[in-house]
């Protein structure tokens, strides 16, 4: 008898264990709305066409990261007044931030030049309110004279970024 | 006695001076005759001369008037293909007149339609404000 509760109470010990270590299907993290600091930014792509990534490792930089639901929507410039149609969307999905739906829209620089942004955002959330994640974006000329004056490196471009956040 | 010497001497003189008289008449004859076919022949050849003289000039001015013409044909030739250079360039120059139009007026309305108006970025920047200003 005493041996049989001293192998019960050894089995939930270990379950206990295993289960806090994640190894039985592992804990399923939130996120949740508000600003999030990034840190660990670094390329993802090839090269840095669009030459951004600057922003990105500064220690400054914030993102917004609104919740609803299974939907997450990322501000990358945590600007209140950004347009719908300019923040990327994904769907969480345990700890998967994944089936990216694009941001496809259009900044004019000054009245010379029209650039076409597409960008989407995936991730993992690897803590509470924590994740990693990875920006892909790709600018080409939708009117005028991009060669100059844009937020850019060159137009056309496509960079992807890699950085982590955690919520302020 | 005398008298019939001296008929006899004067009518030989003067037979002698007719023989002498017709020998002189006939060498002048032959030397009229000489001199007109000489005067002939001159003539001939004078003609024949100017003949020739008549036929270079007309060549002449058969090839000065066909050279004014290949001149006034291209003159003539050089003001079409300038006119139709002309037409060209000004077809083209309206062309691209209207074609400039257009871009700017789809430049203008793609401005006004943008999702997000930025100015334009100055090197001075930073990557911050860069990125701010495209949305990242």
């Amino acid at each position: 008898m005493n041996l049989r509760s001293a192998l019960v109470a050894a089995s939930l010990a270990a379950v206990a264990l295993l289960t806090s270590c994640g190894l039985f299907g592992g804990e399923t993290f939130t996120l949740s709305s508000g600003t999030y600091k990034v840190s660990s930014a670094t390329l993802a792509s090839a090269n840095d066409q669009c030459g951004l990534l600057g922003a990105y490792t500064d220690p400054a930089k914030v993102i917004g990261i609104t919740v609803s639901g299974s939907t997450v929507t990322f501000n990358l410039a945590n600007d209140s007044a950004a347009a719908a149609n300019t923040l990327p969307t994904a769907t969480i999905n345990e700890n998967a931030i994944e089936t990216p739906v694009e941001a496809n829209y259009t900044v004019a620089f000054g009245s010379t030049c029209v650039t076409r942004i597409h960008r989407n955002v995936i991730g993992d959330i690897t803590a509470n309110d924590e994740g990693a994640l990875t920006l892909a974006f790709s600018v080409a000329t939708e009117s005028g004279n991009c060669s100059s004056g844009t937020s850019f490196s060159a137009v056309p471009c496509s960079s992807s970024y890699h950085f982590l956040v955690k919520k302020e | 006695m005398k008298l019939f010497i001296a008929c006899a001497v004067s009518t030989a003189l003067l037979v002698g001076c007719s023989q002498q008289a017709e020998a002189d008449l006939a060498t002048c004859k032959s030397d009229l005759s000489k001199a007109q076919s000489e005067a002939t022949s001159a003539k001939s050849a004078s003609d024949q001369k100017v003949a020739a003289l008549e036929t270079q000039l007309k060549q002449a001015q058969d090839q000065l008037a066909a050279n004014q013409k290949a001149t006034d044909d291209a003159a003539a030739a050089t003001a079409d293909k300038a006119a139709a250079d002309k037409a060209t360039a000004d077809k083209t120059a309206a062309g691209k007149a209207a074609a400039g139009k257009k871009a700017a007026a789809e430049l203008k309305q793609a401005v006004e339609k943008a999702d997000v108006k930025a100015q334009t970025q100055t090197k001075d920047a930073t990557t911050q404000q860069k990125a701010k200003a495209a949305g990242f």
